[in-house]
C-alpha cells in the first residue's frame, strides 16, 4: 500500500485530478469579482458617511425649525397674543409671569377723563431712569392716541419697592375696545385690553387732544342736520352750492377714498377738516396719509375758487358732519350720509 | 518564503494576487476537490479564497507562513462547504457521489478497464473525510505530520492513527475488488 500510496500524486493527477482546474478563464472571474468588490468598498463608508451627514443635517434642521417656533411663540407673547387679539384683558404676560396689570375705572366712559392704576410688577430697575409712555388703540376705527407722553422714571411708586402703583388719568374719545401699549424708552413693553363705555348722552363733547386750537365745542351745536349735502353743478360735486362741495363723497368710504375739496369765495387757504359722527356724538379726523387735520387749498378747478385732492377714511358708517374752517374761522358744514 | 510587501498600494496587491494564483491556483482546487469531489465547488472556494485573500492582504504580514494560511483557508472554506446543508441535499444525491462512496462500486468488468492508478485514486477519495484528508495530505500534497498538525489543528498522535487506519481502509477495498494489495 505505502508504495502505491507514495504514487498518489502521480496516480491522481494523471486519472481523478488530471487536467487544468485553474483556468486563466477562473481567474479572470476573480478579478472580476475583486473589481466589482472594490467599487463596493469606497461606497460602504461613502454609506455611513451619508447617513450620518443626514442625521446631522436633519437635527440641524429640527433645531432651527423649533426655535424659529420658540421665537414666534416669543413675539406673541411679547405682544400680549399678536396684534390681532382684542379679548379684554387687564393684564400682559410673557411666559405665564405677569409683567403689570392695569385696574381701570368701573365706570369708564367715552368722551370722559378716568383714571388708571398700573401695577408694574418687574423689579423697579427696569424701569428707572427709563422713558414710559401709553398708546391707545381704538379697534373700531384702528386710530392711534397717545394718552401718556413720555415720562421719565425716576422713583418708584410712593410706599413702594417699585412701579406697583403708577396712574395716568385721560379720556378716550370713543367707546369700545381700546388696547393700550406701554412703552419704555420708545420701545413696546407690553398691552392691556380694555371696554369702554359708551359716552353718556349728556356729557359734552370730547375734542381729540390734538385738534387745532380754534375749533370749539359749540360749533358742534350748531350743526344742522336737515342741510344735507347735495349735488350741484356739471362735474358732479356734492355739497352746498357755491360754498363747499367734495366730489368723491358718493363712493365708498369706509375703507379709504379720494374725495376733492372745492371752495367758493376763498383763493389760497388752509382747509382744516372735522369729522362729527351724529350717533356716538364723537370728533373724528377724516384726513389719511399722515394729513391730520389740515391741508392747503388753492386754485380754481371745476368751477370752484380753491380746491385740493386728498385720501380720507370715514371711520364708522352713519350720518356725518364734515366741518370746514379756513385759515382758522369756521367756514360750513357739510352733512353726508356714509353707508359704504 | 516569499516576502509579503509592507505597502497596501492597489497596485502592489494586484501584483501579488496574480503571484499567489499562479502559484496555488491549481494547488488549491485539486485540494479543495479532495473534499467536496465537485470540480465547480471547489472553483467557488478557491475563488473565495483569493478574494479572501486579496481583502486581507495587510493582514497577511503577520502571517510568517503564507503556504499554510492560504491552505488551512482552503481547507477550512471546503469543510464549511461540507457541512452546509446545500451540499448535503445536491451532493450527496448526485450519482458521481455515489460512484465514490466506499459502499458502491462500479462493477468488475469496468474496473478491470481502468488502470490501477485510477482505481487507487477513487478509493482515496472514497474514504471518509478524515482518514481521506490525512491521507491526501500526507500523500498527494507531502506534507509533514508536522505540517498536516498545522493545518488541520489535529494532535500528531491523532494524525498517525488515521493515516494507518485509513491506509488499512484503502488495502481492504482494493483487495475486495481484486487488487492484490501489499502488505499496508
Amino acid at each position: 500500500m505505502e508504495s502505491k500510496l507514495r504514487e498518489l500524486r502521480r496516480a491522481m493527477d494523471s486519472t481523478t485530478h488530471k487536467g487544468e482546474h485553474f483556468t486563466e478563464f477562473q481567474k479572470m472571474n476573480i478579478r472580476k469579482a475583486l473589481h466589482s468588490d472594490r467599487r463596493e468598498k469606497p461606497k460602504r463608508p461613502h454609506k455611513f458617511v451619508m447617513f450620518a451627514i443626514s442625521t446631522f443635517a436633519i437635527c440641524l434642521l429640527a433645531f432651527f425649525v423649533s426655535t424659529e417656533f420658540l421665537v414666534r411663540q416669543d413675539q406673541g407673547q411679547i405682544h400680549g397674543g399678536t396684534a390681532g387679539e382684542w379679548n379684554i384683558r387687564h393684564e400682559y404676560k410673557v411666559n405665564q409671569e405677569i409683567k403689570f396689570t392695569i385696574l381701570p375705572d368701573p365706570y369708564l366712559k367715552a368722551g370722559k377723563p378716568y383714571g388708571y392704576i398700573f401695577s408694574f410688577q418687574e423689579p423697579f430697575n427696569t424701569y428707572k431712569g427709563k422713558e414710559l409712555s401709553i398708546s391707545a388703540f381704538h379697534k373700531e376705527t384702528g386710530e392711534r392716541i397717545q394718552v401718556l407722553p413720555q415720562q421719565k422714571i425716576i422713583d418708584p411708586s410712593p410706599g413702594y419697592s417699585s412701579l406697583q402703583r403708577f396712574t395716568a388719568t385721560f379720556p378716550l374719545p370713543y367707546e369700545g375696545l381700546w388696547k393700550f401699549g406701554v412703552y419704555l424708552d420708545g420701545k413696546s413693553y407690553g398691552d392691556v385690553v380694555v371696554s369702554v363705555a359708551e359716552k353718556a348722552k349728556d356729557d359734552p363733547i370730547t375734542l381729540p387732544e390734538d385738534i387745532p386750537d380754534f375749533v370749539q365745542e359749540s360749533d358742534f351745536d350748531t350743526i344742522d342736520w336737515e342741510r344735507k349735502a347735495v349735488e350741484f353743478g356739471d362735474r358732479g360735486i356734492i355739497g352746498n352750492e357755491n360754498k363747499s362741495g367734495v366730489i368723491g363723497a358718493g363712493m365708498p368710504s369706509l375703507n379709504g377714498q379720494k374725495w376733492m375739496w372745492h371752495l367758493w369765495g376763498v383763493e389760497d387757504v388752509d382747509l382744516t377738516i372735522v369729522g362729527f359722527h351724529k350717533e356716538s356724538q364723537t370728533v373724528h379726523p377724516i384726513l389719511t396719509n399722515g394729513m391730520g387735520w389740515t391741508i392747503r387749498a388753492y386754485g380754481p378747478n371745476n368751477g370752484a375758487d380753491a380746491h385740493t385732492p386728498s385720501s380720507v377714511k370715514i371711520p364708522k358708517k352713519g350720518e356725518w358732519a364734515i366741518l370746514l374752517y379756513v385759515d382758522g374761522e369756521f367756514f360750513d358744514v357739510l352733512i353726508f350720509d356714509i353707508k359704504e | 518564503m516569499r516576502k509579503i510587501r509592507d505597502d497596501d498600494s492597489i497596485e502592489d496587491r494586484e501584483v501579488w494576487l496574480e503571484m499567489i494564483m499562479d502559484e496555488y491556483g491549481e494547488r488549491l482546487t485539486k485540494l479543495a476537490y479532495n473534499y467536496v469531489k465537485d470540480w465547480k465547488l471547489a472553483e467557488d472556494i478557491v475563488q473565495d479564497v483569493f478574494i479572501t485573500s486579496y481583502q486581507n492582504h495587510e493582514k497577511i504580514d503577520e502571517v510568517i507562513f503564507f503556504k499554510s494560511w492560504i491552505y488551512r483557508l482552503a481547507i477550512n472554506r471546503s469543510k464549511d462547504v461540507l457541512k452546509s446543508h446545500a451540499f448535503r441535499k445536491v451532493v450527496l444525491n448526485s450519482s458521481l457521489f455515489s460512484l465514490f462512496s466506499s459502499k458502491e462500486l462500479p462493477p468488475e468488468k469496468e474496473l478491470l478497464k481502468r488502470s490501477e492508478e485510477e482505481f487507487l485514486s477513487l478509493c482515496v477519495l472514497s474514504l471518509p473525510v478524515k482518514y481521506r484528508e490525512v491521507v491526501t495530505l500526507y500523500y498527494y500534497e507531502e506534507c509533514s505530520i508536522e505540517e498536516i498538525q498545522e493545518l488541520i489543528g489535529v494532535n500528531q498522535n491523532t494524525i498517525k492513527t488515521r493515516l494507518s487506519r485509513g491506509r488499512m481502509k484503502l488495502k481492504k477495498m482494493m483487495e475486495r475488488r481484486g487488487y492484490n494489495g501489499e502488505q499496508a
